[in-house]
């Protein structure tokens, strides 16, 4: 099956549950609107919120880490992990963005991925496709030649026997594993607190069982508190057509238990070392840029991608995975800057579908192109 | 996709070199836009069609042009950088003897459907291009330094209202030139805000609407009342203000391929629905082409 099928049959699948969802659910709008304004608030003065939430997660009993760039941000990590361990992780941008995974087995460490979707990109070693379904590209029967194949499973071309089998993989390891590496919808600053969204349940264990959680994710994700940080999980979720979502996590610090005379120990069943790492690359600059910087009110709902006909005629090759689509070329320019992010910037037809369905009202046809004038009108 | 800059930048050169020996963004002959307006009286509120729908089959021809010169020459850098675009400009581009007749009863159809619509309008002697392919492209330098001239020679002209024919040159009129023209005061009004239609010759058919007229100038409930009486066939994932489809024309001059491919897209949703399909935009007619189009005025 092509792309142009492939993407079709999710599209008409997408497409019409989110407008459901939205129309009877119509407090959402109000929400995406409260979000965009604590969005902007953060974006305008983030390195504000850096230093709160840096604090924040001190106080928390954990460990706070700014990373100027990828590199250094998978160094920390990496220092962090040590060699030889079981790595579990859950779908995570940054983490593909910052070459983390590769990062990790190079030190000799056993490194899973355990959104279904991403696990399976791991296994293909193709690019991820799209933000929240990396995988939206394969088909049934393709998945289930890659499980076989690769793992050495024999599984039916069947999405539900699929998600099983590979469940019950992917189980034995997050047991075993010594450290639980996620990302972050949300983080409220003032407290440290991390939300994160997830239907697979893979999340709650990666965060809870191994027993040192690495966050690691971009410093745009700090919002001014947590109810803040948790309506933002809400509205992601929701545009992104999956609402409620199945579960909505939160993790604020190492495990901890004041059953013993009411004093505040840790750790207790949960981790024992509770660490986030924040990366910067390109973001900070991105949030002074008077053009680059709407693109950092980006949720990750991924309902641009679904709208956009040249997403949708080009797939994955408009922008650089995993940042594809109209927020992909966005964020191409902040991560890997305007030379990189240019050539798809002149893709872009404009057609503007983008900014309507934006939750967070993104004017992306504008933002594309800042980033197309720049590329052909800046020397190199 | 490394040499769309150089491709971009060989593209700036041949429209600037047409913009200023041919007043037009492609080396086209200016007497191919003035035909369809012969006879006409001049105003103060104008019919400002940009030489749009002659234009459009040409810009293909360029591109192709440009492509086979690249080939010929074997390594596009090296033609690029010796011929360039000059080299190109030497060709003048005209549309066929069928396409220069069909953009002229187009206008023609629009300027009798104003009339009848009770609408005064004019056109002009001589009519200068917007510039919408130089913003379009991103030279939006060049781009502000051409609309200045344009609205000084429209304001040198008596002109106090453009109606504009089609959304490219509409869009840039009324939402980009006050942003790049101190003082600008023309009066900015598309033909499908005045007309008045009762009857519609087809029935059954699908729109396609152009990106900017449905989501940029919103006035994708506008051609809905216009069509209404033909019963346009809908889909809200087709059809739909926030589902539908480009054309891919806007790319077309710089990744025709692509260009090709979003085109071919948008074909296959809208003959799922009818193939009697109705556009409102010369780009659009163009790269949507070959199939059974109509301009919403036909
Ligand atoms: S740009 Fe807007 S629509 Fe696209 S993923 Fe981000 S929040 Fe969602």
């Amino acid at each position: 099956m092509s792309w142009g099928e492939a993407i079709e049959r999710a599209r008409l699948a997408i497409v019409p549950r989110t407008y459901q969802i939205l129309s009877r659910f119509s407090y959402l709008a109000d929400l995406a609107r409260e979000v965009r304004r604590a969005r902007e608030e953060v974006v305008k003065n983030l390195d504000f919120y850096l230093g709160q939430v840096e604090r924040a997660v001190g106080d928390l009993g954990g460990r706070f880490y700014l990373a100027q760039d990828g590199e250094e941000a998978a160094e920390v990590v990496a220092k962090v992990v040590g060699s030889g361990r079981l790595v579990v992780l859950s779908k995570n941008n940054v983490a593909v963005e910052t070459g983390l995974r590769r990062r990790l087995a190079e030190w000799g460490n056993e490194v899973w991925e355990t959104d279904l979707g991403e696990f399976l990109i791991q296994l293909s070693g193709e690019e991820p496709s799209h933000l929240l379904a990396p995988a939206v590209h394969m088909t049934r029967e393709r998945a289930a030649e890659v499980v076989r194949e690769k793992l050495n499973i024999a599984v039916e071309p069947d999405a539900a026997y699929i998600a099983r089998r590979v469940g019950e993989f992917l189980r034995g390891k997050i047991i075993k594993a010594d450290v639980g590496i996620t990302g972050a919808n949300a983080i409220a600053a003032d407290t440290g607190a991390v939300v994160l969204v997830e239907n697979e349940g893979n999340i709650r264990l990666v965060s809870s069982l191994p027993r040192v959680h690495i966050v690691y994710d971009g410093v745009e994700k700090l919002m001014p508190n947590l109810t803040y940080a948790f309506t933002a999980a809400v509205v992601q979720s929701a545009y992104a057509g999956l609402y409620p979502p199945t579960y909505i996590n939160l993790s604020a610090g190492p495990s901890s238990t004041a059953d013993v005379e009411m004093v505040r120990v840790t750790p207790a069943q949960g981790p024992r070392e509770f660490h986030m790492v924040l990366v910067d690359n390109g973001r900070r600059a991105a949030a002074r840029d008077p053009e680059l910087w709407e693109a950092l009110l980006c949720v990750r709902c991924g309902r641009c991608h679904m709208h956009c006909p040249i997403y949708l005629t080009a797939g994955p090759k408009f922008g650089v995975p995993p940042y594809t689509g109209p927020m992909g070329v966005m964020w191409t320019a902040i991560t890997r800057g305007v030379e990189a992010a240019g050539p798809h910037a002149m893709s872009c037809t404009h057609a503007g579908n983008c900014r309507l369905v934006c939750p967070m009202s993104i004017d992306i046809p504008k933002v594309i192109r800042a980033v197309k004038r720049r590329y052909i009108t800046e020397p190199k | 996709m490394s040499d769309v800059r150089q491709w971009v930048k060989t593209l700036r050169e041949l429209v600037t070199y047409s913009l200023e020996k041919y007043g037009l963004p492609l080396p086209v002959d200016p007497g191919v836009c003035r035909r369809w307006r012969e006879g006409l009286p001049r105003g103060e509120r104008v019919l400002y069609t940009s030489c749009m729908y002659q234009l459009a089959p040409l810009v293909k021809r360029a591109v192709d042009l440009l492509e086979k010169s690249r080939a010929a020459e074997g390594g596009a850098a090296a033609w690029l950088a010796s011929a360039g675009a000059k080299y190109l400009a030497r060709f003048l581009l005209k549309p066929s003897r069928d396409e220069e007749e069909r953009a002229s009863a187009i206008l023609k159809n629009i300027y009798r459907l104003l009339e009848r619509s009770g609408v005064e309008v004019g056109v002009l002697e001589e009519e200068p291009y917007s510039g919408a392919l130089l913003y379009e492209l991103g030279f939006e330098e060049e781009f502000a330094r051409h609309a200045g001239e344009v609205y000084r020679r429209l304001k040198a002209a008596g002109v106090r209202e453009v109606v504009t024919v089609d959304p490219h040159t509409h869009y840039v009129l009324s939402v980009v030139y006050p942003k790049y023209v101190d003082g600008f005061d023309l009066g900015v009004v598309n033909y499908l805000e005045l007309v008045k239609v009762s009857r519609v010759k087809i029935s059954n058919f699908v729109i396609h609407d152009s990106c900017l007229y449905s989501r940029h100038l919103d006035m994708y409930h506008r051609l809905r009342e216009i069509l209404a009486p033909g019963r346009p066939v809908e889909d809200p994932y087709v059809t739909g203000r926030e589902t539908s489809g480009c054309c891919g024309g806007p790319v077309e001059a710089v990744l025709p391929s692509l260009a090709k491919r979003v085109a071919l897209d948008r074909l296959a949703k809208l003959t799922r629905l009818s193939d009697k399909i109705v556009v409102a935009c010369p780009i659009c007619l163009v790269n949507l082409g070959g199939l059974d189009l109509a301009e919403v005025v036909e």
